[in-house]
């Protein structure tokens, strides 16, 4: 019994989508579909802060599970983070689908067993079961982007995403294959050990570059990055922000979990012949050229998916940092997808409430003047950007705060002034949404955009936009919630 | 070993050609007799004043000649190797099927040729280590004598291993099975494709999809019967089924879904969509000719025999008869014994492999009857009857099998004494089945009534009725 | 060279020549049958294996669905399936080929030398592996595993095949029964009618 209590967040996240889909093939009424997403999810969250208050170090019997799912703390933290992604998510789709019409049930279903996907991903301690999280998450993803039948953009965007997805899904499963063929091995403690023992370097070379590859890519770092602005785009809003938010969450879980556990031996996380170095220029590329870029867009939602791809790069950052101190580095990774859940979630929220059918707010020129026109859109837009930014007194601040602190304290330096620098080039196009949005007038007879209302949206982005002041104004509980979950990775660098 | 499996290939790839010959034949005379006309008759072989016209079998070996001797065209456009590749694909996986079907029981070659001793008086003598031994003194008596048939006679050495009566006894067998059905399709596709021919092409599409479609309710129709028998290889599927009841009984549900998938899978009417000629000419094999057409033709009508193989293996009890045991026939229905006859080994055999073609011809020509006795279904019919309907019963019928199974078996003693019983009562109707319908049938045939005989006679033999033409001379 | 020897060298050459077919053909349905070729090809060397299960799945899953679907989508695209040429200039193709090539080579020789190093290490280098048990590769030993040791993976799948058919349902249903796209379609013929009525 305590068993499925420990695994209580997947489980009623896999059994509400079922029980929803049941509902919604045999009942007519549409309206409450949201409703019950939401509500699974955030069963899903209170149960992962239950186990975790109960204490899994309490559970017996957790071992049955190894080494298919680790239920750990890390993957409690993981859980939580997911399912308020997932959640929010699903507030807005509430109030987006139906209001472009393009409400049909599936879009839940597809957002539980997507975000399933994602919690079994970043619980799996077996590249088997790794892989199906994986793929269960991004098949939801692929799926949801494409929800837009009949617009070009969204197949556009779709069929790139699937497509260099499944490269990138099929080059990792390859390393797994060399991994398994180098050290008899495919869970990941079995395959660290091997790896360990130093035997077959060149192989596990090899495996770990091609493993690092899909990694990379699913984070979307640079140079992996060319799916994402246009499936960012082309995809529902909703979907855009399952994909900044819980997609990236899992992505980054299954990149500590792997890089920790089977590249966690000395050797491989040395500067000079291990994967710290590789990621931290990874890091430095996919920042610049990700702000570089954002600066340069006229759309405000590809600018939100380049930022996506930017705040990746401060993300590895914090990755390279755990050479030194994997408990720390670990931890602001985990604090800094918090923070960067709840501030991506209510921009692009912000973004939906700030368009309606058929007038969407697509680009700068269609936010011009919105502050002063619809202040209660605009007002919580300012609030997530500038936590995006990285501005005190919000959750963005801390969340890059802790990364660079983690990084400083590891030793590189270099790494931080490049990020610290790529954050003050990342405000200019935050802060350019605020100009047009305060300081513009539209241009007389251009189309302008018009909020639309959804009781919905607005929650979702009261729910963010209280996180996002709340981690800034007081991050120590959850920050000590973040350490404590990555514990777990506490004795890697053995 | 080796000389086994060839005689083994010979038996199962000889049946399959020749029924299935004999079946374009006999497709051909009962769509007559359905139809009420008189069909084919007239290929004949005349040397001389001897004639010879089997009812007209020998149209099988005439359409062979021709085949050969047909122009072998090709489509200027075709793409060549494929268009030549496509008869061949589609051919194959129909005999390759047949490897793993036993279709008799295991030959155990000790038994077949028996050392008996010859009677010496006031000795009980017994076989031991090729010699007479005497029961009571342990003195070699005489050398055995070898009992019919004698391989040793003939200089062949006399395997003691058993020989099972299936070319290949895979542990996968039934999903060997799937996997050469589903191979089956390519043939047809890439016939259609390789044709530069929008009809090809419809009627490949069609065939692909439909065989895409019926192969899930195929396969999904014998899991109950799998987890009955407790295991995917036919040989052991026949046993449970002679030891307890036939699948029929048991699965009878799974029997028709089968049956309707087979006759799907093999693209005959009612489910001829792919090459139906009022819409498609005749679909993926429209632009074939000769022997290549010959090809196409015939692996159809082989597809008719295998899914006629497997049905008698998987629900008919294979080469199994009612009663008929491996040491002879027992009568037992419960307890109770109500006769019981010893038989030597290899007429227990011969019966068992007799049955099992002589079950497989009865399904022959039950599928040519639904041939001829169905009208065909509209394509979105067809999908909707996979689909919708097929489906679910096969799956309804895995939930219910499984509730039941489990039922069974935890309901004790006196249940499994009951199944026993009723598996044994189900033998006695098979039984008295396959002796009243034989009897049935011998009764109908000499028994015809005189206004039938003039409708299904020849149209000689009408019009000689109705006074004669100038031709009539002819019929003799 | 033995029998067994002689089957794998069969099997593994059809395999290479299959996999170059499905890469080389111009005809995209010629490369589908080259796939084919490998598929099968494959399966046999999972027989050698003493997999028989794994074969059988291979020819079920890939030669009886998956070929069968490709074949499906190219007659359907119909002529225009077969490849454009290449308008990409010689140099970038030989710069793309040459990385490939070279990346390709290089881990080639990487993994051999690892595999010799191996190979020589081992203490029971040139001894024949000892044959697997005679239930090996059946379905009875991989059932009582999966539904066992591979339990968790096992039910976990279940998830990714269900989201796997939502999202198939969720393309491709799209148009139908999008109202957006009915309404679209509906209103123009409207406001024509009351343009004429008007």
């Amino acid at each position: 019994m305590l068993l499925a209590f420990a695994l209580s967040p997947l489980l009623v996240v896999a059994i509400g989508a079922l029980l929803l889909m049941l509902a919604e093939a045999f009942s007519k009424v549409r309206t409450g579909l949201a409703l019950g997403t939401v509500v699974v999810f955030f069963a899903g969250l209170a149960l992962s802060a239950s186990v975790w208050l109960y204490g899994l170090e309490s559970i017996p019997g957790l071992e049955v599970l190894a080494p298919w799912l680790i239920i750990d703390r890390f993957s409690m933290f993981m859980n939580a983070v997911l399912c308020l992604g997932g959640g929010l998510a699903a507030l807005l789709a509430g109030g987006y689908l139906p209001e472009h019409k393009i409400e049909r049930g599936e879009f839940y279903s597809l957002l539980l067993f997507a975000t399933l996907g994602a919690m079994m991903l970043s619980a799996s301690g077996d590249f088997l079961t790794l892989f199906i999280g994986l793929e269960t998450m991004s098949i939801g993803a692929y799926a949801m982007t494409a929800f837009r039948r009949t617009s070009a953009r969204s197949a556009e965007g779709a069929l790139k995403y699937f497509l260099l997805g499944s490269f990138a899904a099929a080059i990792m499963l390859y390393g797994f294959a060399l991994l398994y063929g180098a050290t008899g091995h495919t869970d990941l403690a079995g395959v660290g050990a091997g790896v360990k023992s130093g035997e077959h370097a060149p192989m596990v070379l090899i495996a770990m570059v091609l493993v690092l590859a899909g990694l990379v890519f699913k984070v979307s770092a640079v140079p992996f990055h060319m799916w994402t602005p246009d499936a960012y785009e082309g995809a529902p809003t909703p979907a855009t922000t399952f994909m900044a938010v819980a997609v990236k969450s899992g992505a980054f879980a299954m990149l500590l979990r792997v890089m920790l556990t089977c590249f966690g031996d000395a050797r491989s996380m040395s500067w000079s012949s291990g994967w710290p170095p590789v990621l931290a220029w990874i890091a430095v590329l996919t920042m610049t050229v990700a702000n570089l870029i954002a600066g340069r867009q006229e759309s405000v939602k590809r600018m939100l998916a380049y930022s996506s791809i930017a705040h990746a790069g401060y993300l590895l950052v914090g990755v390279v940092a755990t050479m030194k101190n994997p408990a720390q580095g670990s931890a602001s990774v985990l604090f800094y997808l918090l923070t960067y859940t709840v501030s991506t979630a209510g921009a692009f929220g912000a973004l939906i409430l700030c368009g309606r059918f058929g007038a969407e707010a697509v680009s700068y020129e269609d936010l011009a003047g919105i502050g002063r026109r619809h202040p209660a859109a605009a007002l919580p837009f300012s609030l997530f950007l500038i936590s995006l930014a990285g501005f005190p007194p919000t959750a963005g601040f801390f969340g890059k705060w802790f990364v660079f602190r983690a990084a400083m304290e590891g030793g590189f330096t270099w790494l931080t002034i490049i990020a610290f620098l790529n954050s003050v080039l990342g405000a200019y196009y935050y802060l350019r949404v605020l100009v047009f949005m305060y300081m513009r007038e539209p241009a007389a007879g251009a189309p302008i955009a018009t909020p639309m209302r959804s009781g919905y949206v607005n929650f979702a982005l009261i729910l963010s936009a209280f996180l996002v002041v709340v981690l800034g104004v007081s991050p120590s509980l959850s920050l000590d919630v973040a350490v404590k979950a990555a514990a777990a990775f506490g004795g890697g660098a053995g | 070993m080796i000389l086994w499996t060839v005689l083994k290939i010979l038996v199962m790839v000889g049946f399959l050609f020749n029924v299935g010959g004999l079946l374009t034949w006999v497709d051909r005379r009962l769509s007559s007799m359905i139809q009420d006309r008189v069909g084919p008759n007239r290929a004949g072989l005349k040397i001389g004043k001897f004639e010879l016209r089997v009812a007209g079998l020998l149209h099988t070996a005439a359409d062979g000649v021709k085949f050969f001797f047909k122009e072998d065209f090709m489509p200027p456009k075709a793409d060549k190797l494929l268009f030549s590749l496509a008869p061949i694909l589609a051919m194959v996986p129909v005999l390759a099927l047949t490897a793993v079907i036993p279709f008799g029981d295991t030959i155990s070659p000790h038994q077949l040729w028996r050392h008996v001793c010859a009677p010496v008086d006031g000795h009980v003598l017994q076989v031991l280590d090729g010699q007479c031994i005497d029961i009571a003194t342990k003195a070699i008596i005489s050398k055995p004598l070898l009992v019919f048939p004698s391989a040793a006679r003939l200089g062949i050495s006399t395997v003691q291993t058993p020989i099972e009566l299936q070319v290949a006894p895979l542990n996968v067998a039934i999903l060997y099975v799937f996997a050469m059905a589903g191979q089956g399709i390519v043939g047809a596709a890439i016939a259609g494709w390789s044709s530069d021919n929008k009809f090809s092409l419809m009627g490949a599409l069609r065939a692909a999809s439909q065989m895409v479609s019926y192969e899930v309710t195929m396969g999904l129709s014998l899991i109950g019967a799998m987890m009955l028998y407790g295991s995917v290889r036919l040989e052991d599927m026949v046993r449970w089924q002679g030891d307890n009841a036939w699948g029929i009984f048991v699965q009878p549900v799974a029997f028709f879904l089968f049956f309707t998938a087979a006759v799907a899978e093999s693209k005959r009417i009612p489910f001829d969509l792919p090459e139906a000629e009022s819409e498609l000419v005749s679909g993926y094999f429209t632009e074939y000719s000769g022997m290549k057409f010959g090809m196409f033709y015939f692996a159809e009508y082989m597809e008719v025999v295998t899914s006629s193989m497997l049905l008698v293996t998987i629900f008919l009890g294979g080469w199994q008869l009612p009663f008929l045991h491996r040491d002879g026939i027992t009568i037992q229905i419960g307890e109770t014994i109500y006769a019981a006859q010893r038989l030597p080994h290899i007429w227990v055999i011969l019966f068992g492999v007799l049955a099992f073609f002589g079950k497989v011809l009865v399904m022959c020509l039950l599928q040519a009857f639904v041939r001829w006795s169905l009208p065909r279904f509209r394509y979105d019919q067809l999908m909707k009857l996979g689909w919708t309907v097929l489906l679910p019963v096969s799956l309804a019928n895995i939930f219910v099998t499984g509730v039941l199974y489990l039922a069974c078996e935890s309901a004790g003693e006196g249940m499994a004494h009951a199944l026993k019983a009723a598996g044994d009562v189900t033998q006695a109707i098979t039984a008295a089945v396959l002796t009243f319908l034989p009897l049935w049938a011998l009764y109908g045939f000499f028994n015809t009534r005189a206004k039938d005989k003039t409708l299904i006679g020849t149209s000689g033999d009408m019009a000689a009725a109705a006074g004669g033409t100038k031709t009539t001379a002819m019929q003799g | 060279m033995n029998l067994g020897q002689a089957y794998f060298w069969i099997c593994a050459a059809l395999a290479v020549i299959g996999a170059v077919a499905a890469v080389a053909a111009k005809n995209p349905i010629r490369g589908a049958m080259g796939l084919l070729l490998m598929i099968l090809s494959v399966a046999g060397l999972f027989l050698a294996l003493h997999a028989q299960f794994l074969a059988a799945i291979q020819l079920i899953v890939y030669a009886g669905a998956i070929v069968v679907l490709f074949l499906f989508v190219i007659m359907l695209i119909g002529p225009a399936a077969s490849t454009p040429p290449d308008k990409r200039g010689l140099p970038s193709r030989i710069v793309g080929a040459g990385i490939f090539a070279l990346s390709g080579i290089g881990a080639m020789v990487l993994l051999v030398r690892s595999a010799l190093a191996a190979a020589a290490a081992a203490p029971d280098a040139g001894t024949a592996p000892p044959l697997p048990p005679s239930d090996f590769g059946g379905i009875d030993t991989l059932g009582r595993v999966l539904f066992t040791h591979g339990l968790v993976p096992f039910e976990l799948s279940s998830a990714l095949l269900m989201v796997a058919i939502i999202g198939a349902v969720a393309v491709a249903r799209g148009k139908q029964s999008d109202p957006t796209v009915a309404a679209k379609t509906a209103e123009p013929s409207k406001t024509r009618a009351k343009e004429i009525a008007s």
